[in-house]
């Protein structure tokens, strides 16, 4: 029955923007929305009508939105719900079948795809489709955080809490969604949004750790010091201080490699963040790697590589073994090989020397891969 | 001369070998003078009799009758011998050991019909009559080995049934054990030909499918396709059961019944197996808890699109069983591990790790895929697709299109190459296969030339997962040792050449492997799978015995 609700609910947002999409559809497909519509009237009442009706007016207005929209200084809350209902419209626009599966996505049922989705992918991929068009859209969704959003009046009886419960975490998906796809479009206009959602400690901290990861992927000029900040605060929840890491592998500057290496020991403290900034090292380095100075990128190359052999030296916990090993396997060249079995002839942990046993192993294969091609 | 005396030495000591290993089994099997095997069954081996041969939509072992002739060839027999001269008082008593009570049900033959042993206190009592005319027994299992080595209070999947033979005055004059064992699951690898494919007929997969029916007709390989309607159009096939079988011995042969071992995973498609797989002779299985049963539980990883079987390696003569996952992560249910786990034949199994993918199967980044009489793996390489993309580059051909006409992948070659933080995040999987691929080398004991890297380019879906971003080539429909069937790559076009294409054929046709393309793009890779994850395969059971091997 639960189950059945969730369809419903999910259904309910779905059809408002078929209805919207109407005028445009061929007769039959419109013929079989009307069914469904008819259905839904039916098991929904007066209230989604209501829905259906805000939805079908915004379709009128999505264009004169948009261009409002564009211009930052009619960022304003008053906006927001339109805004939020235009995207929906846009997204039915440039990819249907995406708004009617979302819930095929493997292994999930509705109410699981609700409760444990990660950001969608294919609407961060719409979304970055769409652009700069979409931009102002995003960052109002963002600048209200859906605080009256609503896909229907209708919460059925005794399910209130888990409805709403439900509601937050669709907007936490939807939230990270879009802040990942303003980091991939690089857009330097969210950039004040992003900051202040990193800082914002009230905010879900895989949002703000997501957010800290696009306030490098944009990479303005500050950004390094900025994510600093977080990343080498102790206070700081983890998940941000592993998303500053990020963000500061994204960068991948000179600057930032400094920055990650001079808190390396801050870092060292908790295993998690010890992770990120493994992983970190690896995707800097791997980022500057086809630079066209090359003797920088080697030397960046170096001192990553040198930082990471020292983190496997000293051993620890699995998860960062394994980081700092994959890591390595992305930054090895045949030197490499010959520091891994010093390693191994010197050190008395036998983790430590299994692992770069392994890693030795791996790194021959990648080269002679290499090598073969 | 001196060959002809040759030759008749080599004959002679076949013979007596032969004749040898003859008197050993006669001596195995017939040292017991009143409990014995069944002649046709001198393995001892029984089913888990999970079919439904009398059609009644309820396992055959679930009730205490046998269900018609094609039941009780389903039963495997072993007997009392007939002494027609047995003292008039004498009796006997059979009994079976503690672990294997509850799990299984023996039946003796009362002259026309077949009922269930009245054991008292653990023990049928056999009369004086019944000793002088000899009774033949039945056994069923009423569930798979529980695990894979004696353990008090649980099932290794061996009865060991016993016979004492008392005068009349009680003193025990004989005792005689006997030993039976339960056919494991047996998973099919893909080495092995497909007899059936499956796939569901959804509202939007209609291109997929008519791609796919032409190349099963072209090769006259027979399919089924599954009413999407009626399961709420879930497409992922692979995901909601795995075919085995079990097999017992007849005569000397092996006798098989495909049973369909049904994922814990609660998808419109969890009744499928049931509903429509079980059949006479088709059995049934269940293990693991749903998600429904542990809201907790990740239930992608639960899917069976996350586990396979390897080919006959060294030490797993029937192949070994795999599945993603990674302790202390993301994994499969415990209890549907520790079922794989005591399939003895096909275990210790082996976990890889998968959890860095967002869906979190094996199938999306390595497969099986048969050469000659051995295998070779076909492997994920973002390192390959990057390649193919540099090469077309270097040719002053970055403005290529990749993803023609797919809204949201389509982009050019020089795009992806320039995005830095997409082709670092892609080493980083490479990174991650890299490792992945020196594990399987040594738990495996294979060498790099068992690889076979085709080329996947992998995106971030969020938090650091990984989704194929190209359609995934490895995650293929292995059909039989000269034919494959892989999602249409979509790729670089060069002079009206598919680059992917032809680096995946160049890899590929010369193992003797013919590859079909089929389009899941819109129906499938948008939503996260491919071909293998659409569809599911019953194959020919492996011809090596179980019960000879492990």
């Amino acid at each position: 029955m639960k189950g059945l609700m969730f369809v419903l609910f999910l259904f309910a947002f779905v059809l408002g923007s078929a209805c919207a999409f109407c005028e445009e559809l061929d007769d039959s497909i419109k013929e079989e929305v009307n069914k469904k519509l008819s259905e839904m009237q039916e098991k929904t009442g007066k209230e989604y009508v209501a829905v259906r009706d805000r939805l079908i007016n915004m379709e009128a207005a999505i264009t004169e939105y948009l261009e409002k929209l564009a211009d930052e200084k009619n960022w304003t809350s008053e906006n927001w719900r339109n805004a939020f209902c235009a995207a929906t419209v846009l997204l039915w626009r440039r990819n249907r079948p995406l708004c009617e599966n979302c819930y095929n996505l493997k292994g999930l049922k509705p109410e699981e795809y609700l409760k444990r989705r990660l950001p969608e992918p294919n609407v961060i991929r719409e979304l970055c489709g769409l652009g700069k068009e979409a931009v102002p859209i995003m960052l109002e969704i963002l600048e209200k955080t859906f605080s009256l959003y609503r896909f229907t009046e209708v919460v059925p009886e005794g399910f209130e809490g888990e409805v709403n419960s439900l509601r937050s975490m669709e907007q936490k998906a939807l939230k990270l969604g879009i802040i990942i796809a303003l980091g991939r479009l690089k857009e330097k206009r969210a950039n004040y949004f992003l900051t202040e959602m990193v800082k914002r400690r009230g905010e879900d901290s895989d949002v703000r750790a997501a957010a800290a990861e696009s306030v490098g992927m944009v990479g303005v000029e500050g950004a390094v010091s900025f994510l600093c900040r977080f990343f080498s605060a102790d206070d700081e929840d983890d998940r941000v201080r592993c998303g500053a890491a990020l963000g500061l592998a994204a960068i991948a500057s000179e600057e930032a490699l400094d920055a990650l290496l001079e808190n390396l020991k801050k870092a060292e403290e908790k295993p998690s963040v010890r992770r990120s900034v493994a992983k970190a090292l690896g995707l800097l380095a791997s980022t500057w790697r086809p630079a066209p100075d090359t003797e920088k990128a080697e030397a960046m190359r170096l001192r990553a590589e040198e930082a990471l052999l020292l983190l496997l030296e000293k051993g620890g916990e699995k998860g960062v073994l394994e980081e700092v090993s994959l890591s390595l396997v992305m930054l090895s060249n045949r030197q490499t090989l010959d520091k891994l079995k010093n390693i191994v002839e010197t050190t008395e942990d036998a983790n430590v020397k299994q692992r770069t046993t392994d890693l030795i192993e791996t790194i021959k294969s990648r080269l002679s891969s290499d090598t073969n091609k | 001369m001196r060959k002809t005396l040759i030759l008749l030495l080599i004959v002679l000591l076949v013979f007596f070998s032969a004749a040898g290993c003859g008197r050993k089994k006669k001596k195995k099997s017939s040292g017991n003078q009143y409990l014995q095997l069944a002649t046709e069954n001198l393995s001892g081996t029984f089913y888990n009799n999970n079919d439904d041969d009398d059609n009644n939509n309820t396992l055959d072992n679930a009730d205490t009758s046998i269900n018609g002739t094609s039941d009780e060839a389903d039963l495997s027999e072993f007997k009392i011998v007939a002494h027609p001269k047995i003292a008039s008082n004498w009796t006997g008593e059979l009994s079976l050991d503690a672990d294997s009570s509850g799990k299984v049900r023996l039946f003796y033959n009362t002259g026309a019909n077949w009922s269930v042993v009245p054991f008292t206190g653990g023990i049928y009592t056999l009369s004086t009559a019944q000793l002088q005319t000899g009774v033949r027994f039945k056994i069923e299992a009423l569930t798979y080995q529980e695990v894979k080595t004696v353990t008090s209070g649980k099932w290794c999947g061996k009865v060991e049934i016993q016979f004492v033979l008392k005068d009349g005055a009680g003193n025990v004059k004989r005792t005689e054990k006997l030993q039976m064992r339960v056919s494991p699951y047996i998973m099919t690898p893909n080495t092995q030909p497909a007899q059936m494919v499956y796939f569901v007929a959804t509202s939007d997969n209609s291109t997929f499918r008519n791609e796919l029916k032409a190349v099963l007709n072209s090769l006259g390989i027979p399919f089924i396709e599954v009413n999407g309607g009626s399961y709420s159009d879930d497409r992922w096939l692979q995901d909601s059961h795995e075919i085995g079988y079990s097999s017992v011995e007849r005569s000397g042969t092996q006798v098989t019944m495909p049973v369909v071992l049904r994922a814990p995973r609660n998808r419109p498609l969890i009744n499928y197996p049931f509903n429509e797989l079980l059949n006479p002779d088709f059995g049934y299985t269940v293990y693991g808890t749903t998600s429904l049963d542990t809201p907790n539980e990740d239930a992608s990883m639960n899917s069976f699109g996350n586990l396979e079987v390897t080919p006959p390696i060294s030490g797993y003569p029937l192949g070994r069983i795999y599945y993603g996952g990674k302790e202390g992560f993301r994994r499969m249910d415990a209890n549907l591990r520790a079922f794989l786990g005591a399939q003895i034949t096909q275990a210790d199994c082996l976990e890889v790790d998968s959890s860095w993918l967002a869906v979190g199967h094996v199938d999306e980044f390595m497969m099986f895929i048969p050469y000659k009489n051995s295998f070779k793996i076909a492997y994920a390489s973002p390192r390959l697709a990057k390649n193919i993309l540099q090469s077309l580059k270097d040719a002053g051909k970055g403005s290529t299109i990749i993803h023609q006409g797919k809204t949201g992948y389509q982009t050019t070659v020089d795009s992806v190459l320039n995005d830095s933080t997409f082709m670092a995040y892609n080493d980083s999987c490479q990174a991650k296969l890299d490792s992945i691929k020196t594990f399987l080398k040594s738990q495996l004991k294979l060498s790099d030339g068992h690889f076979v890297e085709l080329p996947v380019l992998f995106e971030d879906y969020g938090g650091g997962y990984a989704v194929a971003w190209t359609a995934g080539a490895v995650n293929m429909l292995v059909l039989n040792s000269q034919n494959v069937v892989v999602p249409k790559q979509f790729g670089p076009q060069d002079g009206g050449v598919d680059k992917f294409h032809e680096f995946i054929n160049s890899k590929l046709q010369p193992l003797g492997l013919t590859v079909h393309y089929v389009d899941c793009w819109d129906s499938y890779h948008v939503y996260m799978g491919e071909i293998h994850c659409g569809t599911n395969v019953k194959r020919q059971p492996l011809s090596t015995l179980w019960w000879k091997v492990r």
